[in-house]
């Protein structure tokens, strides 16, 4: 090969949808990029597999939440194929009375809740509106890189401007906030409604995903936080093909722009010469330069395995050491020969996303085993059956059923070895107190723990989000105050996962916003 | 017809605090307490004869020293004993001390990792820089950030520039410390289990949050409260009262009367007199009325308002915030009464640190677990217990050869899930954790002559705390700072003009007691043209 052929203008490790969107962006701006895979498949924790021939589904991540839709018009995603098989999905809180609660502020649904409390039902409306309007607050913050204190002065400005918009808010309003922020989602809810499954919806929404419970202080603001990054979106939405589906689009349009893509191309290490980051070492024993490269691994694995603490300070390796990041989450495929029967729920409404969480004393008691590094007995679920909308999932009359388990902890007290079919036990026990028949329709399934899922896609300790949300690790604080703005001590080198702000969630933006940072750095330098 | 120029309703720290600074500033006061004695939960009772003890004190109010200095309560009285921080009994047999010398204290710390013992030098700097940041905002009432006039828009403004200055680490620090849970923040400094888990006890007594949970590493300040730079870097100290927390009461309500201000106990208000909008005096249980320029309330929140007005008088919509201020007790009190002093075989019988008081159930786990029961509503299965012998400090509070035991409980709900607490629960509670102080002293149950279990609803009923609430409201971050009692009501004053509220359930809440009670006095005695 010759040397012009090893050196790019950008390489970008990792191809996960913010390591696409990235490769994509510097693409466009007519770069010549290349993207390195260590897996056979492009995705990471975003992919549709088989549990059995015929039965295809998304094996990790099964939903869109977080994709502005700049970025979808940007890379002209529509046009490589992207489909959703449905947008706006509706949200239903299942419960055990079958007097099923569609979360929505829609008239009919508002009726429906009405019936049952006139008072939450007019609470939730002003609640709703509280929310967006906070979040809305926090909106222009999650758009941007963030503002690095003590570099510019834009860190001064941005707290100027969300003072100003706070205060537009109106007194009462901006008082309101300053007590929500700090809150947990759960006192925040028995402020606000009486009904318990209303309250426990809500504070799943909150604590999905996290390692927190709904009584954890601070939950409050991952509610607005997962408000603000929804609201450019258009919604909860499931693409054509389940994840792997949208992913097959987003690779089309990098590879459209130029983007080269390599898959089964692991990176040994990132060469560093004086300080700079000069490009890559394949574990094939490759060696690529570029002037920028942009790491989509998970910023710990990036600094102490890809660099190697040898190039960094002290404080900033045993710092990177220590990031919290307790993944809760374990996942569940199911292969179905039928619709499963889940009484009181309309055949219109078996496409929506159902929350198996009766109320905030139980999702608190599943958050207390959790702790203890216990299995919940009752493990609060997230669900969809997206073959109902998506008739290419699976052979015609049967369904693939896809459950986000939360609270599952990786090292479990005693081991998995002997628990992991008592507790797959325990998740089909609870699902069947809503679909009674859902044992007898399984024709195959898989679960991930968060072990395998840390295995299968190299999300260490099992989060998804490469490092947990909380105060300390957000914005110019994500992932580390060193690392922040997507720039790391070595010249040249960026980080664009979701360990960069604003985080996890499929987004892209950290992708998109580490890609215009790096970019206009080239372009100065 | 009596007329006064600032009215204190009860005689709790903060109350006597607020009484004694306006006496100082030359107004004429009284201060109304409805027990016979003072002290609210500092109150000292004879549990047996000749056995002193402060039946509600956690053990843990400790006036701060700008207050002790500024008041002279030296000259009526008040002598302070500063002691080594205690000992934990560990699970396995052994001990953790906390001294107050560094040497001596990094040696203790190395007998569980050589590590952690140089990372308290560290820890300890970084707490004291801590308590520094927090210290300012104590001694005045916050400004609402609501109400951002131009001048405090533009302070606002000034801190932020301030911020985007600092350099990014610092800012991060802080963030961790008043973001994170006590286990992840002492991770950073800590490899001992046992250190850890000593260090969050120190914090978390009397808070409704586990190690584990998020916010709760800021509590670890409050240790350090009253640390002063340079002092010997060893564990911060326990202060005790010579005569026990009744003492400070006594020494405040000395310097009271002698700058004039006149105390009466057994005066319970049942009213505030309304005139206009504002509160002009108090209505006695006997009927008598007292008429006052200033009137400033010693009781949490809710009593306040629920209980001395009537609700039709305050501002619309005002009640039902009150009724949303959380308040929920949390700690229980066990008081021993022992005819010798308890052995505790695997302390060394020379360890000085045990005059800091005993600590039990002090594991991450125990203590998530009793939290985790305290918020189901059930007595805790492994409570935290943390007892203190005064009398091995202090003689006067025994016979001779006899000693007290004040054991706080904490983690105990104040109402079960499944009915009140009655006497038979009470004496389980008791049960257990005599028990559990047996595993480790073994013959302590044969030396106790008399014993009492005051659980969150006694304090209510005799302290007058709503729920047994010892902070008098929750300490969450949202009930903190500008946010306490409420928004728009932070600081001292209240929507009822010349009612001020000077208890816990304001600004700076727990953290220094007295502080709220010597901020709303500044603010009256200016408002009365006084000087400080």
């Amino acid at each position: 090969m010759l040397l012009a052929d090893r050196s790019f203008d950008a390489i970008v490790i990792g191809g996960g949808h913010n390591g696409l969107v990235a490769a994509a962006y510097f693409a466009k701006a007519g770069r010549r990029v290349i993207l390195l895979e260590a897996s056979e498949v492009l995705g990471g924790a975003l992919a549709t597999g088989e549990i059995s021939p015929d039965y295809r589904i998304s094996t990790a991540a099964h939903l869109v939440e977080a994709m502005p839709r700049r970025i979808e018009k940007d890379l002209k995603l529509a046009r490589h194929g992207l489909r959703f098989a449905q947008r706006q999905m509706t949200t239903i809180a299942l419960a055990r009375d079958k007097r099923h609660l569609t979360m929505s502020s829609r008239r009919q649904d508002l009726v429906a809740l009405r019936q049952w409390s006139a008072q939450d039902a007019a609470a939730y409306v002003a609640f709703t509106a509280r929310m967006k309007a906070y979040a809305g607050l926090l909106r222009p913050m999650l758009g941007a890189a963030p503002p690095v204190s003590g570099e510019t002065s834009d860190a001064a400005s941005v707290f100027r401007k969300l003072v100003w918009n706070a205060r537009r808010l109106g007194k009462a309003s901006f008082e309101d906030l300053l007590r929500v922020l700090p809150e947990s989602i759960g006192d925040l809810a028995d402020e606000n409604f009486e009904m318990p499954l209303l309250k426990a919806a809500l504070a799943f929404e909150a604590v999905r995903g996290t390692a927190e419970g709904p009584f954890s202080p601070g939950t409050s603001f991952n509610f607005i936080y997962r408000e603000a990054m929804r609201h450019e979106t258009a919604g909860i939405s499931l693409p054509q093909g389940g994840l792997g589906g949208f992913v097959e689009a987003l690779a089309r349009a990098a590879e459209s722009l130029g983007v080269i893509v390599r898959t089964s191309a692991p990176v040994k290490r990132i060469t560093v010469e004086n300080g700079v980051a000069t490009g890559v070492e394949t574990e094939a024993g490759e060696l690529l330069l570029a002037p920028a490269i942009l790491s989509n691994v998970d910023p710990s694995d990036t600094m102490l395995r890809l660099v190697g603490p040898a190039h960094l300070d002290a404080r900033l390796a045993s710092r990177l050491g220590r990031t919290g990041r307790r993944g809760a989450t374990a996942k569940l495929n199911l292969a179905l020969d039928g619709l499963p029967t889940i009484p009181g729920l309309a055949p219109s409404e078996y496409g929506a996303r159902l929350l198996a969480v009766p109320s905030l004393q139980e999702l608190d008691a599943a958050f207390a085993s959790f702790k203890r590094d216990e299995l919940p007995f009752e493990p609060p679920m997230e669900m969809t059956i997206p073959s109902v909308v998506d008739r290419t999932l699976a052979p015609l009359g049967h369904h693939v059923m896809s459950i986000l388990i939360q609270y599952v902890p990786s090292d479990v007290k005693g081991g998995w070895a002997g628990q992991r079919d008592r507790f797959l036990d325990r998740v089909l026990e609870t699902l069947s107190t809503y679909a009674p028949d859902i044992r007898d329709r399984i024709i195959a399934g898989e679960m991930l723990l968060p072990s395998d899922i840390e295995a299968k896609f190299g999300l260490p300790g099992g989060d998804w989000h490469h490092g947990e949300l909380r105060a300390d690790q957000f914005a110019m604080f994500r992932p580390a105050p060193a690392l922040a703005r997507y720039r790391t001590p070595l010249k040249g080198l960026y980080l664009c996962g979701a360990g960069s702000h604003p985080g996890g969630g499929i987004s892209g933006m950290p992708g998109r916003l580490a890609a215009e940072l790096a970019l206009s750095e080239g372009r100065r330098a | 017809m009596e007329r006064h120029d600032a009215i204190v309703i009860g005689g709790g720290l903060n109350g006597l605090t607020a009484a004694a600074y306006l006496a100082r500033a030359g107004a004429r006061v009284l201060l109304l307490e409805r027990n016979a004695v003072l002290g609210g939960a500092d109150a000292a009772c004879e549990i047996a004869p000749g056995f002193q003890i402060a039946r509600y004190n956690l053990g843990l109010s400790a006036l701060p020293a700008r207050i002790v200095s500024e008041l002279e309560l030296g000259r009526y009285g008040l002598r302070s004993l500063r002691v080594d921080g205690g000992v934990s009994l560990l699970e396995g047999g052994g001990y953790i001390a906390s001294y107050r010398d560094g040497i001596v204290h990094r040696r203790e710390l190395a007998r569980f990792s050589l590590k952690d013992a140089d990372a308290w030098t560290r820890f300890r700097r970084d707490m004291l820089r801590g308590v520094q940041q927090l210290r300012p905002l104590l001694a005045a009432p916050l400004p609402d950030p609501s109400r951002l006039s131009f001048a405090t828009l533009r302070r606002l403004l000034k801190t932020a520039s301030r911020w985007g200055g600092i350099e990014a680490d610092a800012l991060h620090e802080l963030t961790r410390l008043w973001t994170l849970s006590c286990a992840d923040f002492l991770d950073d400094y800590f490899e001992s289990d046992d250190i850890k888990a000593r260090l969050a006890s120190d914090a978390l007594l009397g808070v409704g949050f586990g190690p584990r949970a998020p916010t709760s590493a800021r509590y670890l300040l409050g240790a350090f409260l009253e640390e002063t730079v340079g002092a010997s870097a060893g564990a911060p100290a326990r202060q005790l009262a010579v005569g026990g927390p009744a003492a400070v009461a006594n020494a405040l309500a000395s310097a009271i009367a002698a700058h004039r201000g006149t105390i009466r106990t057994e005066a319970e208000v049942t009213d505030v007199l309304m005139r206009d909008g504002a509160a002009r005096g108090v209505v006695l249980a006997n009927g008598e009325e007292i008429y006052g320029r200033a009137i400033l309330s010693d009781l949490d929140l809710k009593r306040t308002f629920l209980a001395l007005f009537r609700w039709k008088e305050l501002p619309e919509g005002f009640v039902e915030k009150v009724g949303r201020f959380r308040m929920r007790g949390v700690s229980a009190k066990i008081n021993l009464a022992l005819d010798a002093a308890p052995e505790f075989p695997a302390v060394p019988a020379v360890c000085p640190a045990i005059l800091g008081g005993v600590r039990l159930a002090t594991s991450f786990d125990e203590m998530e677990r009793a939290c985790d029961d305290w918020r189901d509503r059930i007595p805790p299965r492994t409570p935290l217990i943390d007892a203190l012998i005064p009398t091995l400090a202090d003689r006067s509070l025994a016979p001779a050869g006899k000693h007290v035991m004040s054991v706080a409980v904490h983690y105990v709900p104040e109402a079960l899930h499944d009915g009140p607490w009655t006497a038979e629960r009470k004496d389980e509670l008791a049960d257990l954790v005599v028990e559990r102080l047996a595993d480790h002293s073994p013959g302590i149950r044969d030396r106790i002559v008399a014993l009492e279990t005051l659980v969150p609803p006694d304090i209510e009923s005799e302290v007058g705390l709503t729920a047994g609430d010892l902070a008098q409201g929750e300490t969450t971050l949202d009930q903190m700072f500008f946010n306490r009692p409420m928004a728009a009501l932070a600081g001292n004053m209240t929507p009822v003009r010349d009612l001020y509220l000077c208890s816990a359930s304001v600004h700076p809440a727990p953290i220094g007691a007295g502080y709220a009670g010597a901020n709303a006095a500044a603010l009256v005695a200016a408002s009365l043209g006084k000087r400080g």
